[in-house]
C-alpha cells in the first residue's frame, strides 16, 4: 500500500499544524474518502457539542482514488456534524481539489478551533500555512478565489471557500471552488465559517505513487467512454432556471445567481426555505425574492429565521423535534423493495448472492446501495470507474481490482462491503450518541412524522401500508444487526473490528 | 501525406485533467502533473480549458536556441526530439518555448516534452470529451472550411 499519505492537524486556536502519517490500521478498515473522515471527525469531535461550535471539527478528505487514472477528478468529502442536521454529515464537492490535495502531499485535513480572525489556509507541497484572511471577509465565492489567486501569485491553485451566508452562520451554507463546483447540502460552509476560515488554498507538485503504473494505463484504455457527469456548476444553472420558473421571476440568471451561489447558499434548500416563508406568511415572494436572498445570506431582518433553514424554523413554529435516520426517501425505496429492472435483473451481479450479514440478494438492494455509496466515497471514484455498466450498481471486484492496481493494497470483494458496513455503523453510533434519541425509533419516527419533509414530496407517502412499513423497517434493523432500539450490538462492532469505539459512543 | 498533428478543442475540454494524470503515469510511473508533457491551462476570460502540450512547431524556437544542437526535427514524423545525448541541461530551450511546452525535471537534470507517445498519444486515447485529437492537417481544416461554407452560402438561401 502507498505509505505516503499523511493527515494535517490543524487547531486554528493555536494556529498549530501537526503532520501525521495515515496510520496502515485504519487504511485498511475506513479506506479513505468518507471512511477515513467519518473517523477522524468522531475521534476528533467533543461529544454534546453544537454544530457550529469550537468542538465540531471539519475534516476534508481525498478519496483513495483521487488523483490517480481511474479517478483523477475524484469529489473531495466534506465531513462535519452538519449545522442544517445536526447529525455526521459528508457533503462530496466534485472539481479538483481532492487531487490537488494529494499533489500537495496531503490526503486528509482535519480543522479544529476557531480563530481570533478571519484566516485561510494555503497547502503547497507538504505545508500548511495559515495566513490572514481579514481582506477577504464580505466577499462572494468567485471573487474570494480570485482574490486568493492574485494574492498567491498563481492562476492555478485550487481554492476552496465559503460565501458571506458561511461567514453569518446561514446553516445552509455551501462550500464551493472557483470552478464553480459546490458542494450538497449540509450546511459545511457554516461549519468552516463557525472557525473563521474564509478559504482553503491547495497548489502540489508532489509525486502520488501508482503501484502499478503499465496496469494502470492498461485498465484505462479498456475502459468504455463514459459522458462525463453532469454536476457542479451546471446542476445549479439548471436548477436556478427550475427555481425562476418556479417563482416566475423575470431575469432570473442575473439577480438569482448573484443573490444566491455567490453569497454561498445552497439553492435548494433556501427554495424550501422560502416556500415554507411563502406558506406560512401566504405572501407571494415574486417580487422581494432577490432581496430575501441577501437577507438570508447576511442572517439580517426577516432573513435571520429563514437562514437557520427550514426545518429549524418549523420546529420554532411548534413541529416537532425531528429524529435521526435514513433520509425518508431511502426508507420508502426500502419499503417497496424495488429490484433492479430489465437487464439488471438477468446480469449476474459480481457481489455475494449468498446470504449474508449484510447482504441480501435482490429483496435487499437499497441497504447495499446504501453501502455501495459509501464506499464510493471513500475512494472518491466518479469516473464510474468502479460501476458495473449493466446494473448500475458498484462492482465489488472491478473495485477492488482498482485499489490492487494504484495503490498495491489486497482486498477482497466482500471485505469491501464490510468496510462500508464498518462506515455505516460509526455514522449511526456518532448520530446515536448526538441526537440521543436510540431509546425511541428514530428512523420509523422520522420516516412516518415527517412527510412533505426536506426529502419529501406528499405525493411519494401515497398507497403506503404504515404496518408493513414498520415490519420492513424492522428486519432492516435486524439485517444491519441493530438491536430494537436502533443501537449497533457490541458483538457487531467486535465482528467489525470497530470493538474500541464502543465505549466512546455508548449511549449513558 | 503530411505527419499528423495534435489537435485541441477548448469548447469540449471539461479540464479534468486526465491527460495530465496519464502522461505522468505512462513516462514518469507516478502521477502528477508537474510530470506531464501536458498541461491543462485555465483560460479565465471566457470560462474554458485549454490543453496546451509541444507544437511541434516547424521553426521550433527550442531548436534554433540550443546551444548543443541536441534538439532536431524528424521530418518524417512532424516532431521536434530531444538527443539527451548531446543535452547538457542549459534550460535554454526551456526559457524560448514560447508555448511553455518544454519542462524540465529537476531530478534528472534534462528537459522533456510531448513526444507523441511515438504515434499513438495516449492523452488523445483517454480524452473522455474527445477534446484531443491526433490526425492529419487536412482532416482538420476540412470541416472548418465547411462550417465558413455555411456562412458564406447564407445570402443566397435562408434555409441552410
Amino acid at each position: 500500500m502507498a505509505a505516503n499519505r499523511k493527515i494535517a492537524f490543524v487547531d486554528l486556536d493555536t494556529r498549530r499544524v501537526e503532520v501525521t502519517p495515515v496510520p496502515l490500521e485504519w487504511r485498511r478498515k475506513f479506506i479513505g474518502g468518507r471512511g477515513l473522515g467519518n473517523t477522524l471527525a468522531c475521534r476528533q469531535a467533543i461529544a454534546g457539542c453544537d454544530a457550529p461550535a469550537d468542538g465540531n471539527p471539519v475534516v476534508i478528505s481525498a478519496g483513495l482514488l483521487a488523483g490517480t487514472l481511474s479517478g483523477p477528478g475524484a469529489p473531495v468529502a466534506i465531513i462535519a456534524r452538519s449545522p442544517l442536521t445536526g447529525f455526521l454529515e459528508c457533503a462530496l464537492l466534485s472539481g479538483l481539489f481532492g487531487a490537488e490535495m494529494r499533489w500537495a502531499g496531503f490526503d486528509h485535513l482535519v480543522i479544529t478551533g476557531r480563530a481570533r480572525q478571519w484566516v485561510s489556509l494555503f497547502i503547497q507541497n507538504g505545508t500548511v500555512q495559515i495566513k490572514t484572511a481579514v481582506n477577504l471577509k464580505g466577499n462572494g465565492i468567485q471573487r474570494t478565489c480570485r482574490l486568493l489567486e492574485k494574492e498567491l501569485g498563481d492562476g492555478e491553485i485550487k481554492v476552496l471557500a465559503c460565501g458571506p451566508a458561511g461567514e453569518h452562520g446561514v446553516r445552509f451554507a455551501t462550500l464551493a471552488d472557483g470552478a464553480g463546483h459546490v458542494n450538497g447540502r449540509t450546511g459545511m460552509g457554516a461549519a468552516l465559517g463557525a472557525k473563521r476560515m474564509k478559504a482553503l488554498a491547495c497548489r502540489g507538485s508532489l509525486d502520488v505513487e501508482i503501484k502499478f503504473p503499465e496496469q494502470a494505463v492498461a485498465d484505462r484504455r479498456m475502459q468504455p467512454a463514459v459522458p462525463p457527469p453532469t454536476g457542479g456548476r451546471q446542476t445549479e444553472r439548471r436548477f436556478l432556471r427550475d427555481l425562476a420558473e418556479a417563482c416566475r421571476l423575470p431575469e432570473p440568471e442575473t439577480d438569482i445567481e448573484r443573490g444566491i451561489a455567490d453569497s454561498g447558499m445552497d439553492a435548494r434548500t433556501f427554495q424550501y426555505t422560502a416556500r415554507w416563508a411563502a406558506g406560512i406568511t401566504g405572501k407571494e415572494l415574486e417580487n422581494d425574492l432577490v432581496q430575501l436572498a441577501g437577507l438570508t445570506a447576511r442572517a439580517k431582518g426577516r432573513g435571520r429565521i429563514l437562514a437557520e433553514g427550514p426545518l429549524r424554523a418549523a420546529v420554532t413554529n411548534g413541529r416537532d423535534e425531528l429524529q435521526c435516520g435514513l433520509p425518508a426517501r431511502r426508507l420508502i425505496g426500502l419499503y417497496r423493495e424495488t429490484p433492479p429492472t430489465g437487464s439488471a435483473a438477468a446480469t449476474p451481479f459480481s457481489a455475494p448472492k449468498k446470504r449474508s450479514a449484510y447482504y441480501r440478494g435482490q429483496s435487499g438492494t437499497v441497504p447495499h446501495l446504501d453501502l455501495s455509496f459509501r464506499l464510493l466515497d471513500c475512494l472518491g471514484d466518479r469516473s464510474c470507474a468502479g460501476i458495473c455498466p449493466a446494473t448500475g450498481h458498484l462492482d465489488l471486484e472491478r473495485t477492488a481490482e482498482l485499489i490492487r492496481i494504484n495503490t498495491g493494497d489486497v482486498f477482497k470483494p466482500r471485505s469491501l462491503l464490510t468496510v462500508a458496513y464498518r462506515i455505516y455503523a460509526l455514522e449511526r453510533l456518532y448520530n446515536i450518541r448526538e441526537a440521543k434519541c436510540a431509546r425511541r425509533d428514530g428512523h420509523a419516527k422520522f420516516a412516518l412524522e415527517v412527510p412533505g419533509g426536506l426529502e419529501m414530496s406528499p405525493e411519494a407517502w401515497e398507497n403506503i401500508d404504515l404496518k408493513t412499513f414498520r415490519q420492513v423497517v424492522a428486519r432492516h434493523y435486524r439485517q444491519t444487526g441493530w438491536d430494537r432500539k436502533t443501537l449497533v450490538k457490541k458483538k457487531i462492532l467486535e465482528r467489525l473490528g470497530i470493538a474500541e469505539l464502543w465505549n466512546q459512543f455508548k449511549l449513558k | 501525406m503530411s505527419a499528423k498533428v495534435l489537435t485541441v478543442d477548448p469548447q469540449k475540454c471539461t479540464g479534468c485533467r486526465a491527460c495530465e494524470v496519464a502522461c505522468s503515469v505512462a513516462h514518469a510511473q507516478v502521477s502528477n502533473p508537474a510530470r506531464s508533457r501536458i498541461r491543462v491551462v485555465t483560460w479565465r476570460p471566457a470560462r474554458c480549458f485549454l490543453p496546451v502540450a509541444c507544437q511541434q512547431c516547424e521553426d521550433a524556437p527550442c531548436l534554433q536556441a540550443c546551444p548543443q544542437e541536441a534538439i532536431s526535427r524528424d521530418e518524417g514524423r512532424g516532431q521536434v526530439i530531444i538527443d539527451y545525448t548531446r543535452c547538457v541541461g542549459c534550460r535554454t530551450c526551456f526559457y524560448a518555448c514560447p508555448f511553455g511546452a518544454m519542462k524540465f525535471d529537476a531530478d534528472r537534470g534534462r528537459p522533456f516534452k510531448c513526444d507523441l507517445c511515438g504515434g499513438q498519444p495516449l492523452c488523445v486515447e483517454i480524452c473522455e470529451d474527445q477534446a484531443l485529437a491526433f490526425k492529419d492537417p487536412l482532416a482538420v481544416t476540412y470541416p472548418r472550411a465547411r462550417e465558413a461554407s455555411r456562412i458564406y452560402r447564407r445570402p443566397f438561401n435562408r434555409n441552410i
